[in-house]
């Protein structure tokens, strides 16, 4: 698989605080990655490592296969765009003044295209109107403007929707799904909002702590968060027997518990396990969210 | 590089306290040069200026100009967070850095200028040529020099302050801390050696007199070493430069451009040593 970017054994220290530790991260192309993780776990931390505005204490990334050592790597930043925390725009500049300053800090050889930009971003009928005057979702949009001058293919937005309005969440959730799919840009966008985030993520990875709990790919999610009921019994040997002759999908998760991705008729599977001598214990039906695996996750890995 | 002083000098073109201040050069030229004509109109007897008298007057005040503009300018880097559209976009630090002091420096030479334009078209007109064009031509030189390193050291605390609210404040206080500390040593160094004492003696009859005493020695004329020491701040400061231009005082040119370079060097390269080690956010 090819990836965007790849971290390895990323860490970072503020002093004695440790923000990232040995973070490793791959976000494949043309993904939608969300990276996922409450406040202080490490995303904008990643972010502003990735962006080239801090140095790693330890540990490497790559971007565009292009290594954190090497001098080359400010030139593959040129193929990124970013928002990080807050849009970066000049608030004394109109939309369009904000996209030539970026186009001539890019070197860009014409200003054509930037009607385009204000066009997808939804800034074009926005004239003489300085950003400072902006609500937050349009200057929102104007940093994502900002990042798309000089045609990245990798764009990076960390918390892109934090204080929007349902109407302006609504409209940058469109705006990242047009980039992914119209232009195959690859996004990596940090977030603590999941249900916003499962709307649009093909990919995810979970931080907590400065590190890695899990990366996986939405269907693998999908997976995970699988109506399920999760059984335990006296043995799982006739368990297996009985859930072949109903003819439904499970999972073996240990000697006395299993997961069944069907709806199981309590009465029929209790006789059947009955000339085996086994008993069913207890019975839980699980139906995840990206909500309730994500706090399944960090709160198993605070507990370990 | 190229690219960075584009698009610095396009934010230039639109920075309002940039034209401000011009405007108040054009102004306070004009304002100087009108005022001893509308009192020489008024008073036959009043002894109308020399334009190089006129002229040397901004001297001092060209380096707060430059002060509150660069702590505006490179401030708004960071309260905008542009800086790091900088930096994403595969600039060097390095060449954020130098990019940032030549707009700066640029924009106190325009100031300069601005401030040049009416002694041209109206003073020498009104008040007649320099006396001296070398002097002032001299002058002009070393007041480009100072106005380069100045903006030099303001730059070190704009970039490295990130608050734009601290790094402005911190670099007017700075400002102030070098021109008092010029203009200490100016005034030390202006004591005369000898001075003429005399002594108040009142006769009966409530008459004073002034008994002279004759030359003695000032004691707070200060000399040795310590005079070369003085001497030297006084040269190196470009604050001190600018009290001796704005006094008609004889300056050495060439060490004034010497030190000038120096401290342009000196903090440029500290500031960009520090700047490539700085976590930004």
């Amino acid at each position: 698989m090819d990836y965007v970017l790849e971290t390895n054994n990323l860490t970072k220290n503020y002093g004695k605080f440790r923000a990232l530790q040995g973070l490793t991260m791959h976000i494949p192309k043309g993904s939608i990655y969300g990276f996922v993780g409450k406040n202080g776990a490490g995303k904008t931390t990643l972010i502003r490592l990735i962006c080239g505005l801090q140095t790693p204490t330890s540990g490497t990334y790559s971007l565009y296969g292009i290594d954190s050592t090497q001098k080359e790597i400010k030139k593959s930043r040129r193929r990124m765009g970013a928002v990080v925390e807050t849009p970066a725009i000049y608030m004394e500049m109109t939309a369009e003044e904000n996209l030539k300053q970026q186009s001539l800090i890019l070197g860009l050889p014409s200003s054509d295209g930037l009607g385009d930009i204000l066009k997808l971003v939804g800034l074009e009928n926005t004239g003489k109107k300085k950003a400072k005057n902006f609500s937050l979702g349009m200057r929102q949009r104007l940093g994502i403007g900002i990042a798309l001058v000089g045609d990245p293919d990798f764009l990076v937005l960390d918390e892109p929707i934090n204080g929007l309005d349902p109407q302006g969440i609504i409209e940058i959730r469109e705006l990242i799904l047009k980039l992914n799919r119209e232009r195959n840009i690859t996004v990596l966008i940090s977030s603590h909002i999941l249900d916003e985030l499962s709307r649009l993520a093909t990919h995810y990875g979970i931080i907590d702590g400065g590190c890695m709990v899990k990366e996986l790919s939405g269907e693998e999610l999908e997976a995970a968060c699988r109506k399920k009921v999760h059984i335990t019994v006296t043995s799982t040997t006739p368990l297996c027997a009985a859930l072949d002759e109903l003819g439904v999908e499970y999972k073996i998760t240990s000697q006395t518990e299993a997961d069944i991705f069907a709806k199981v008729n309590v009465s029929r599977l209790a006789q059947k396990l009955a000339p085996y001598g086994c008993e069913i214990l207890s019975m839980q039906e699980q139906d995840e969210s990206l909500e309730g695996y994500y706090m399944s996750l960090v709160g198993g890995s605070r507990n370990a | 590089m190229r690219n960075l002083l584009s698009a610095n000098f396009a934010k230039l073109k639109k920075d309002k306290f940039f034209w401000f201040a011009f405007l108040l050069m054009i102004l306070g030229s004009t304002v100087q040069l009108i005022a001893p004509m509308i009192e020489a109109a008024q008073d036959p007897d009043f002894k109308l200026p020399a334009l190089d008298a006129v002229f040397v007057q901004y001297y001092p005040l060209i380096g707060g100009l430059c002060a509150i503009f660069t702590g505006l300018f490179i401030g708004r880097e960071y309260s905008d967070g542009t800086m790091r559209n900088k930096i994403i976009a595969g600039h060097s630090r390095s060449v954020i850095y130098v990019s940032n002091f030549v707009v700066g420096t640029a924009a106190g030479w325009f100031l300069n200028i601005a401030w040049i334009i009416p002694m041209l078209l109206v003073g020498v007109p009104c008040l007649g040529m320099f006396s001296s064009l070398f002097t002032i031509a001299a002058y002009t030189l070393v007041s480009f020099f100072m106005t380069a390193a100045l903006t030099a050291v303001f730059t070190v605390f704009a970039i490295l302050i990130t608050n734009k609210t601290n790094s402005s404040i911190s670099i007017i206080c700075a400002f102030l801390f070098l021109l008092m500390l010029g203009s200490g040593c100016y005034n030390q160094l202006s004591e005369p050696e000898i001075i003429q004492r005399g002594d108040f003696v009142v006769e009966e009859g409530g008459n004073v007199n002034i008994e002279k005493l004759g030359p003695q020695r000032n004691p707070a004329y200060v000399g040795g070493n310590a005079r070369k020491l003085l001497t030297f701040v006084r040269d190196f400061l470009p604050t001190g430069q600018a009290i001796q231009m704005a006094n008609e005082e004889k300056i050495d040119p060439p060490i004034m451009l010497a030190y000038s370079s120096v401290i342009m060097l000196l903090s440029t390269c500290a500031g960009i040593t520090v700047f490539r080690k700085k976590d930004l956010k």
